[in-house]
């Protein structure tokens, strides 16, 4: 088996509420790992702590304990400079390509600029954006031009280079096209395959378009309430979700077509996401669970491998 | 069938200090009683603007030229009174925006808020007002409205923030509304309720609603009609089951084609469309989508297409010069 790039290590990240006293348990001991060249996905309600989890890889928040491991390292024994210089290996592509670009800058100068935080010697940069523009299949010429006059797709493909100056080993990408429209959405998406195949960068999709995801990534991690409830490949999990939450998940997402949406069975999914304040005991989607008995409030379950690299964590998996 | 909100060739043009836009070009639309229309297009495609125009609500700051007719239950919106409009505006017609928590205000309690809507529509005061907010709560399905009145908006879900919108929405039991993505701001798992709320409502009310929105999947699931615009036209328009299963217009297809599907392999490439989205400008001459289209020919950069019948489904129309060219897709039964 390949050692994996990227491996996050029962990881922790709590913030302080603003109800005195009281804890948000936004990323509650998840672990996952990332190999080189793949795409993975991670997907999970609004409210499920999969941009914490994002944010905490990245280090734009701080988890309270476990550990993320790059290429061997683990991340939380080092500090300062050497903590930036190894970080900078992830990087993270932001949703609102309207928002992560300085419109008072042109492409060249954004992409520059990253360059410099690089490191890279002055003669080579301008040689460097041609090649990065080329990566993400930009021309050259767009260099000059300010990234008010460029349309979405092309803007979020101008973030993508910036974070590739870095020459990272894996590129964190929180929902990169739900701000994109749809006949744009797949030159962004396909370029992401071009990036883990022929770059090798390892991918974590953070996405809430199931269909999406499913054709993106090979491997799938599910998340409710701060925990992975379900990991799995894309046949596996989209062709046989194990876990109930994954279950009613997809089964939610409405068919484009009329017809089959009308057959669609619907999931009676009641109920809103507890507070991550203070989470059910035990299973924590028992309160919405449609196959919860007593046994779901006493223990939190275990993640059960029901095939090769298939674990849901769910007391009555097999049932 | 009889239309309650009828706008025929609708024209929108924006004046802005260096520049004239026409966002709507032509349009010609109505909505029936207990129909709910769905209008399906990108950013830019002036699907906003031309639901949000004839009723006045348009961005401050910039001039609108309209043109054309527009009739919400048989009164006249264009070239009237803005004192007139105002007075159809949560009566007539009700909006939901997309964002629940942008549309409440965070300092008032949930229950003072939906009761203010009463007392300036229907004229109820105090505990009459109270009363029918709290009427209102259960309709929309809110579990224990009476502890949910005194909530403030930052203690509710967005799904049950949405439902205290559209509360408010239909208070007056408006003949039409408007709902601008309603869903895109909630989890799919919410979007099923929401979406099954209004369905109940339209039934129940006799209400028809024009539903904005992006995502095709909502269309299928709440919609009995569509339009699908580009660039500022109509593009297709018709019932839903023959337009998304059997698309005629080169533009309806694409889009369709570029939603991944189930049997798409793991790993294999995203279907798109080429080109660009048209930028907002000018009136076009020709067809608007010629410069992406896979049929374009030379006329069709110089001449407009007409909305022309597609035969054997009555309402089903799209603006193509190559209309007869159509192929029913493999898959698709019509």
């Amino acid at each position: 088996m390949t050692t994996p790039v990227l491996e996050v290590r029962n990881l922790v990240t709590h913030f302080r509420s603003v109800e005195r006293g009281k804890t948000i348990k936004a990323v509650d001991g998840v672990s996952l790992h990332l190999n080189a060249g793949e795409i993975v996905g991670l997907i999970g309600e609004s409210g499920c702590g999969k941009s914490t989890l994002s944010r905490s890889i990245v280090g734009l928040a701080t988890p309270n304990s476990g550990q993320i491991v790059l290429d061997g390292t683990d991340l939380s024994t080092l500090r300062g400079s050497a903590l930036r210089r190894t970080r900078s290996a992830i990087q993270y592509v932001f949703q609102d390509p309207y928002s992560s670009l300085n419109n008072r800058q042109t492409i060249g100068e954004a992409l520059e600029e990253a360059l410099v935080i690089a490191g890279l010697p002055a003669e080579r940069r301008g040689a460097r954006t041609t090649e990065l523009l080329d990566h993400v299949g930009l021309p050259a010429a767009i260099a000059p031009r300010y990234g008010r006059e460029l349309s979405g797709g092309q803007r979020q493909r101008v973030a993508i280079a910036r974070a590739l100056a870095m020459n990272p080993r894996v590129l964190i990408a929180d929902e990169p096209v739900s701000a994109l429209d749809l006949s744009v959405r797949a030159q962004v998406m396909n370029l992401f395959f071009d990036l883990s195949r022929n770059l090798g960068v390892a991918c974590l999709l953070v996405a809430h378009d199931l269909a999406l995801v499913r054709q993106a990534a090979s491997r799938n991690y599910v998340m409710y309430l701060g925990k992975i409830v379900e990991e799995g490949a894309s046949a596996q999990l989209y062709g046989d979700p194990r876990h109930p939450y994954s279950r009613a998940l997809l089964a939610s997402a409405p068919s484009p077509d009329p017809v089959a949406e009308r057959a669609r069975p619907r999931v009676p999914l009641t109920g809103e996401l507890p507070s991550p304040t203070n989470p059910p005991s035990g299973c924590r989607f028992r309160t919405r669970c449609p196959v919860a008995q007593a046994a779901c409030a006493a223990t939190l379950p275990p993640p059960v491998e029901v095939a090769t690299g298939h674990r849901a964590a769910c007391l009555f998996v097999g049932a | 069938m009889n239309a309650v909100y009828d706008i025929r060739d609708l024209t929108v043009d924006l004046y802005t200090r260096s520049a004239a836009v026409r966002v709507v070009d032509g349009v010609s639309l109505s909505v029936a009683a207990g129909e709910c229309l769905a209008i399906v297009g990108e950013s830019g495609s002036g699907k906003t603007v031309m639901s949000f125009a004839p009723i006045g609500l348009m961005p401050e700051g910039v001039s609108v030229g309209l043109s054309g007719g527009a009739q919400l239950a048989g009164a006249d919106l264009i070239g009237g009174e803005e004192a007139a409009l105002a007075r159809l505006r949560g009566r007539e017609v009700a909006v939901i925006f997309q964002d629940p928590m942008t549309a409440l205000n965070p300092a008032r309690r949930i229950g003072s808020q939906i009761a203010e809507v009463c007392t300036l529509h229907l004229g109820l005061k105090g505990a009459a007002a109270e009363a029918r907010a709290l009427e209102l709560m259960r309709l929309v399905g809110i579990s224990d409205p009476e502890a949910r009145l005194r909530q403030y908006p930052h203690e509710l879900s967005g799904g049950l923030c949405q439902r205290v919108v559209i509360a408010m929405a239909i208070a007056a039991e408006p003949k039409l509304l408007i709902a601008d993505e309603p869903t895109t701001a909630l989890d799919v798992t919410v979007q099923a309720q929401i979406l099954d709320l209004l369905r109940d409502l339209r039934a129940r009310m006799g209400m028809a609603m024009i539903l904005i929105t992006h995502d095709i999947g909502v269309v299928a699931n709440a919609a009995d009609r569509v339009a699908v615009m580009y660039a500022g036209r109509l593009a297709e328009v018709g019932p839903v089951d023959q337009v998304l299963r059997a698309p005629t217009h080169p533009y309806t297809r694409a889009l369709i084609d570029a939603i991944p599907r189930p049997e798409d392999p793991v790993g294999s490439p995203f279907r798109g469309l080429p080109g660009m989205p048209p930028q907002l400008a000018g009136p076009i001459g020709g067809c608007a989508f010629a410069p992406r289209c896979p049929r374009a020919t030379p006329g069709c950069a110089t001449l407009r297409p007409p909305m022309r019948a597609v035969a054997g489904t009555p309402g089903w129309q799209a603006a193509c010069h190559h209309l007869t060219l159509a192929v029913i897709p493999k898959g698709a039964a019509a």
